[in-house]
């Protein structure tokens, strides 16, 4: 049994979506079949737009075959655009970046006109907003200078600076993009951290002027991480391009880098997402190889499952082998009726619980796999027609099967609640923090649901539920409300996750120095996404808030206002 | 006289039976079809216009001059093409043998106010007919 079954991060590809990528990664036979199969059931005008951006590649592979007729115009226009505005903004590009170049600042090229000009046969094919160049943290504020010389000018509100995190976005009068990334990535930060990316970097001229770019296997853990931040599909085909195009690809040095960065429980997941459309070049052996090489990252998926109760596909062995004690200390606790450790943590409170949801052929639930002691939350969590359910089981422990009469059991409408309400406890011991302009920092928080109802987020649903915060200034003037948010309950596919009135979750919550020294005081708020912000509906200074002074010499303190 | 693109200001590519012009100095989008496309291409390679005709009477079809003509000076107005200084092709080049046997004009077109047309959303606001920069009617 495998433990590559933790996919939270991931958008869920759809059949149509995946038909498209079918049809531009796949082998001759299965790729024309899946554009015939894609071509007859899409309405363009409900396309999404991760499949939108796909559209000029498949254009391009498919323009002259006899399938291609229903579409064709409206695929055609699209490559048309692209061309134009691909091309146009590479040219305005390569004016800012050769003028960075020429007054001293070391860039690197990377995302979408990385992949264009490097991997991709002509650039039309990577539909891009922007370009984005990585430059050392020390060089933001004249190459800033120098981009305005050109005419690019920061894209948001002024205050919206404050809270940049690791990159500044730039704009012209032609609505072209140019991203400046102090960092590579939003979820690794620090001086140092893309110290290796620099290094191994590659050259290659570009219209006349000799630049940099990362090197295949960065460019594809960039595309992978932000693909599956942004909930886009395009970093699927970014792969497959970079696959095919690059000979001797180093997967070590991919799974290293993120190793560095933390990140490769994402790597992991995207790269099962992934492994479907290009099986020759990664199979289910070698992910489970990758995940056998890191026994910690092995350890905590297995653990994770267990407490959030996803626990239909472990068996036995996985299930006996986070137990530490020796036989005979597992039968005095088995005599002494002491949990086991499986016991122990499938029960912890601090995490979200799960319930898995089996459907049938005409997509009713047919079976529910619970941990039984959420029996008496069911009617919480999903309609059930009483009258034709026969009664609950009682008195069972541990987990099992839960057979339902289709139609009697339905997913319940996420609609707001009747009652919101929760307690946000900093649990970072640091309480005199120092925060230099740009620097990042991780808070540990706790968030409880104080509520009486639980929190549900069903599969393929975007009202989850996270930690963020606003920024205010000293006085307490609002000057940011939306900061990132941290989602603690998550949709899952096939599965029911929630949260009990009274469970505790432990979630941390990424934030960053403002980029203007200055007095200011950071409020942590929780949000049901798309619904409601919890501190418009209970008085907002029960949340927490920290007043944060940001100097350039970290010389100032930060007092910790923090509620008792 | 030879020519060759005027690289790297002019980007164009060649898909469908269509050819895609840009001047990316001033933003101007071009394109050019059927025999038009041809000569684009030919020209492109490093053919002369004499070379172009020649190819053309080979294969029994009529290219007035005055139309090549037009066409090469409408290409060189643009600054889309210039003067090549050596010659770029030692290659023979064969004139498509489809369409009329009398060419009475090339079809070349140019849009010039974009920033309207780049800000379209190129599936809902366009003539689904031909597909972007074509305008549905209520959009144009």
């Amino acid at each position: 049994m495998t433990l590559l079954t933790i996919l939270d991060y991931m958008p869920t590809v759809q059949p149509l979506q995946r038909w498209l990528l079918e049809a531009l990664i796949c082998d001759d036979q299965q790729s024309r079949a899946a554009f015939e199969k894609w071509q007859h059931q899409v309405d363009f005008d409900t396309l999404d737009y991760s499949s939108y951006r796909l559209i000029p590649a498949l254009f391009r592979k498919f323009a002259d075959d006899p399938l291609c007729t229903t579409h064709h115009s409206r695929m055609k226009g699209i490559y048309r655009y692209f061309f134009y505005r691909n091309n146009m903004l590479a040219q305005q590009a390569h004016q800012a970046i050769s003028a960075l170049l020429e007054s001293g600042i070391d860039l690197l090229i990377f995302k979408g006109l990385a992949l264009g000009l490097r991997h991709y046969d002509k650039l039309a094919l990577r539909p891009m907003g922007d370009v984005d160049v990585l430059i050392r943290p020390d060089d933001v504020q004249p190459a800033e200078t120098i981009l305005n010389q050109l005419g690019w000018r920061y894209r948001y509100e002024a205050e919206d600076k404050l809270v940049d995190w690791h990159s500044h976005d730039y704009i012209n009068d032609s609505n072209n993009g140019f991203d400046l990334h102090w960092n590579a990535l939003v979820e690794s930060g620090g001086k140092d951290c893309d110290q290796a990316i620099w290094k191994r970097a590659e050259t290659m001229v570009w219209l006349g002027q000799e630049v940099r770019l990362m090197r295949p296997e960065d460019l594809a853990l960039m595309a992978i991480i932000n693909g599956i931040r942004d909930k886009h599909l395009l970093w699927i085909y970014d792969l497959a391009v970079i696959l095919k195009n690059t000979r001797a690809f180093n997967w070590q040095l991919l799974w290293e880098e993120a190793g560095q960065r933390q990140l490769r429980s994402q790597v992991l997941d995207a790269l099962q997402v992934f492994s479907p459309f290009l099986p020759r070049h990664l199979d289910s052996r070698f992910l489970n190889k990758l995940l056998d090489s890191d026994p910690v990252l092995n350890h905590k998926r297995l653990e994770r499952l267990i407490k959030e109760n996803r626990t239909l596909a472990l068996d036995a062995d996985q299930r006996q082998s986070l137990e530490t004690a020796g036989p005979v200390r597992r039968l005095t606790d088995a005599l002494f009726n002491r949990p086991s450790t499986y016991m122990r943590l499938s029960s912890d409170p601090g995490t979200p619980k799960h319930i898995h949801c089996r459907l049938d052929n005409a997509g009713r639930i047919d079976g529910l796999y619970l941990h039984w002691q959420h029996l008496p939350r069911l009617r919480d969590l999903v309609y059930i027609d009483e009258d034709k359910l026969s009664a609950l089981p009682s008195n069972v422990s541990g987990e099992g099967w839960l057979s339902i009469k289709p139609g009697t059991v339905t997913i319940r409408e996420q609609v707001a609640l009747q009652d919101y309400r929760a307690k946000i406890t900093v649990k970072s011991e640091q309480t005199q923090l120092e925060l230099s302009p740009g620097e990042p920092l991780r808070l540990t928080l706790q968030v409880e649901n104080s509520s009486q109802c639980c929190w549900v987020v069903n599969e393929h649903s975007e009202k989850q539920y996270g930690v963020s915060g606003h920024l205010l200034d000293a006085e307490g003037t609002l000057l940011k409300w939306d900061l990132p948010r941290e989602y603690f309950l998550k949709s899952i596919p096939a599965h029911i996750a929630f949260i009990a009135p009274g469970q505790r979750i432990d979630c941390r919550l990424d934030i960053t120095g403002p980029t203007e020294p200055g007095s200011y005081t950071l409020q942590f708020d929780v949000v049901h996404e798309k619904v409601a912000w919890f501190s418009k509906r209970q008085p907002a200074n029960e949340f927490p808030k920290i007043s944060l002074e940001v100097t350039s010499n970290k010389q100032a303190r930060i007092a910790n206002d923090l509620p008792s | 006289m030879i020519f060759q693109v005027n690289a790297p200001r002019v980007v164009h590519e060649t898909l469908d039976g269509e050819t895609i012009i840009i001047d990316t100095e001033n933003g101007f989008y071009y394109t050019a079809h059927g025999h038009a496309s041809a000569i684009w291409r030919a020209l492109s390679e490093g053919h002369s216009p004499e070379l172009i005709r020649s190819a053309y009477q080979r294969e029994g079809k009529q290219l007035p001059q005055p139309v090549l003509d037009d066409f090469v000076r409408q290409l060189g107005d643009a600054n889309l093409i210039i003067p090549a200084g050596q010659l770029l092709s030692q290659s023979t080049w064969k004139a498509p043998a489809d369409g009329a046997d009398q060419l009475k004009t090339l079809e070349f077109e140019c849009h010039e106010d974009m920033q309207g047309l780049i800000e379209l959303d190129p599936i809902h606001e366009i003539d689904a007919s031909q597909g972007w920069p074509f305008q549905t009617d209520e959009t144009s």
